[in-house]
């Protein structure tokens, strides 16, 4: 099952899913955790990214999170994070598929994959 | 057609078909009556209206909005209405009720309520309301939403009902009381009889559909249209698949200064019900950013109507499905007295964008590819104004030009640059020359931002930069309400990055004159930079400051998200960016590793595939393991 333009939940033979890149193969952890934890992380100064700066020079609130394949290099998310909530965990969880989803209907073009 | 339940009266599907879209076209005709009485930009040229029907105890039957936010909050008043004036002083045939309390419904003092009850045979059989964004507000500051305002006392005239009509008599006093509190009273009280003539012409029409249908029929037929709402509304969550999405985001001030100002969201989905829980994001603010719970269900229905079930007919029954958990005393869920002017721009927002994250992750799971897109611009940082105009009256005013916003990438192609405002589907970016009419300005530049793009492979539409100068006057007083300098306004989808800052620039005091002399005229940042004067980078929001004659301002609005890895970019595409100045050079390269002829601008094939090779070796050798 198709979660991400990049990733998928592949079901191995003990019947369990696994979350793997769907360009290179990459196994990145079980379909029930959070495949951000078991990317490659970088992080980014956003003064340091052409575009996204402040013309004033001041420093903005957020850091860029990238979570990369470490497979192929692509890149998977990039979150913004401001550092300081309490409770709030650094690693978003974005994507929890409950298991045994319904099969996925083909519909309009999925770009390139 | 099975048998009629007890009690009810079988509908012909075509006569109940036909009664149907007479409703909804009885609700434009409303929305079109409170434009052609209204004066206000933000209603003529922004489209922020809202007409609609409700049964006899404010459930809603039908909704015909220019801005989704209000489509939810009315319903409230009429409740309220029921609870507190049903004895004393009671509600009659010909009465209409004036509010504007966010703490009943809609967003902020400046959405503006008049609600009817339809009488017929002497019964009281529906409702009809009708809401707009009104320019002022008798606050603090001028324009409605007063960025320096720390409760909502400081924001203005709040009235919780006041017939403003009885036996159908108009009521001057009631009237006066009210305009008269504001800085505009002329065009506050335009707007006020704008919201009566649109409730008189629903009432009218709908008194016409019960004299031709029978008054059982549109009772019967009105239940329905809600109970499909609901049945519709299911059926799309059925097809979607159980889980949880999440998202966050964070708002850069609380108003009146900078701060960050956490806005979290967790979907889960179970069957044929949906939840938004925005627990753990922060507690309300000691500003005016916050949204009251009315509010926060006005900016979760624009996602929902816009993305999840835009095919579905708005009213009572689709919101049967969903669940807002929106903690009391928090950012999304204030407590009085706090204040909430700024909340559409700022917070309100990122309620709406961080359900929108949750939603299109979860449609790309279900294959609905054709529904998904990535972030529209989010929140603007918008100006207001206020002072005197260049023919010596008053004048107060909001740039609007945030409703041409970028919209987000989707899985098959780009988003269109100054596209639109997912609030405000019908909405019109501002007219320039209604603008200078109206105000003491002169644009000296609007254009689609080069490098504000959400970057992926497929970016997100550009988000438009003016630049304007104060021209005619030398009393005029500026604001800025919104966020997105600091952190943000949106998100970028599957590797793609969020749209650049909207990052103001004043110049006080400008040699301008000089410029023009010698036939120039700034129109980028790096122009602003060039000019004389006091360079100031204001925070997106700022408390109202005055101006002189000749300052320059320059405003950016946000962009679309982009989506997919901004390597996975067709290189011709990137070419064809640089070509039309969509995108500079250096961005071409450095985010999407496409490298150009210096001489003739043509993309170097050879050169473009070692430099991606290279930036995803760089990310591979930088990036780093979490366990």
């Amino acid at each position: 099952m198709r979660i991400h333009e990049y990733l998928e939940i592949v079901e191995e033979g003990d019947g369990r899913g696994q979350i793997r890149c769907v360009r290179c193969g990459h196994a990145f952890c079980e379909a029930g955790e959070n495949y951000k934890a078991h990317a490659l992380y970088r992080e980014r100064d956003p003064n340091q990214v052409p575009g996204r700066g402040l013309a004033s020079g001041e420093q903005p609130f957020h850091v860029f999170q990238e979570y990369i394949c470490p497979g192929c290099g692509t890149l998977l998310e990039v979150d913004t994070y401001v550092p300081g909530f309490e409770g709030d965990s650094p690693v978003l969880w974005d994507i929890q598929v409950a298991p045994k989803a319904p099969a996925r209907r083909k519909a309009g073009k999925t770009g390139k994959a | 057609m099975g048998r009629p339940r007890p009690g009810t009266t079988r509908l012909d599907p075509v006569r109940y078909e036909i009664f149907r879209h007479r409703l909804f076209h009885i609700l434009e005709e409303g929305r079109l009556a409170m434009k052609m009485v209204s004066g206000s930009p933000v209603v003529v040229e922004g489209g922020e209206t809202m007409c609609a029907l409700y049964a006899s105890d404010g459930t809603p039957i039908l909704t015909a909005a220019g801005i989704l936010l209000h489509c939810t909050g009315a319903m409230d008043f009429i409740r309220k209405a029921i609870e507190w004036f049903e004895e004393d002083p009671g509600i009659h045939d010909g009465d209409s009720f004036f509010f504007n309390d966010p703490y009943i419904g809609g967003q902020h003092l400046p959405d503006q309520m008049v609600v009817k009850p339809v009488f017929y045979q002497g019964k009281r059989i529906a409702w009809t309301g009708s809401m707009m964004h009104t320019p002022e507000t008798g606050g603090i500051e001028p324009g409605g939403m007063s960025p320096s305002a720390r409760e909502i006392f400081h924001e203005g005239v709040r009235i919780r009902g006041l017939k403003i009509v009885e036996g159908g008599k108009f009521r001057k006093d009631v009237f006066q009381t009210i305009v008269q509190q504001t800085r505009d009273p002329h065009l506050v009280g335009l707007d006020i009889k704008a919201r009566i003539a649109a409730t008189n012409v629903c009432a009218r029409r709908y008194l016409e559909l019960a004299e031709k249908f029978g008054a059982p029929f549109v009772a019967e037929a009105s239940r329905r249209i809600i109970e499909d709402s609901e049945k519709m509304s299911r059926a799309r969550l059925r097809e979607l698949p159980d889980g949880t999405w999440r998202s966050r985001l964070y708002a850069d001030t609380i108003g009146n200064r900078e701060q960050p100002v956490l806005v979290q969201c967790t979907l889960t989905k179970r069957a044929d019900a949906i939840t938004f829980d925005y627990t753990g994001s922060s507690p309300q603010v000691d500003g005016s950013v916050n949204a009251t719970l009315s509010g926060c269900w006005g900016d979760l229905f624009v996602v929902l109507a816009s993305q999840l079930f835009w095919d579905v007919p708005w009213n009572g029954g689709m919101f049967a499905p969903v669940r807002l958990v929106a903690p009391e005393g928090s950012v999304m869920n204030c407590t009085f007295p706090a204040a909430t002017g700024v909340t559409t721009n700022s917070v309100g927002c990122l309620i709406t964008a961080v359900a929108h994250e949750c939603i299109a992750k979860l449609l790309y799971v279900a294959g609905r590819l054709e529904d998904v897109n990535s972030s529209w611009r989010g929140p603007a940082s918008t100006p207001i104004f206020g002072g005197i105009n260049q023919y010596g009256g008053p004048c107060i005013g909001v740039i609007l030009d945030a409703f041409g916003a970028g919209i987000g990438a989707t899985p098959a192609r780009d988003g269109v640059d100054t596209g639109g405002n997912m609030m405000n589907p019908t909405s019109c970016i501002s007219d320039v020359e209604i603008l200078e009419l109206n105000l003491p300005i002169l644009y000296l530049a609007r254009r689609n931002g080069a490098d504000t793009q959400g970057y992926g492979m497929y970016c997100g539409g550009m988000g438009p930069e003016m630049v304007y100068m104060i021209y005619g006057t030398q009393v005029m007083h500026m604001g800025l309400v919104g966020l997105g300098k600091k952190t943000p306004p949106n998100w970028g989808m599957f590797g793609g990055y969020p749209g650049a800052p909207q990052e103001a620039m004043f110049v006080r005091h400008s040699d301008i004159r000089e410029w023009f002399a010698q036939s120039r005229c700034p129109r980028t940042y790096d122009d602003m930079k060039q000019l004389q004067g006091e360079h100031i980078y204001p925070s997106a929001s700022t408390r109202v400051s005055p101006l002189s004659e000749y300052d320059v301002l320059l405003g950016r609005i946000g962009a679309g998200g982009g989506y997919g890895d901004p390597l996975d970019r067709e290189p011709d595409r990137v070419v064809r960016d640089v070509r039309r100045h969509a995108l500079s050079r250096g961005v071409a390269e450095a985010i999407f590793g496409v490298v150009l002829d210096p001489q003739t601008g043509a993309l170097d094939a050879a050169a473009t595939k070692a430099r991606r090779e290279a930036l995803r070796a760089e990310r591979l050798r930088e990036g780093r393991r979490l366990r």
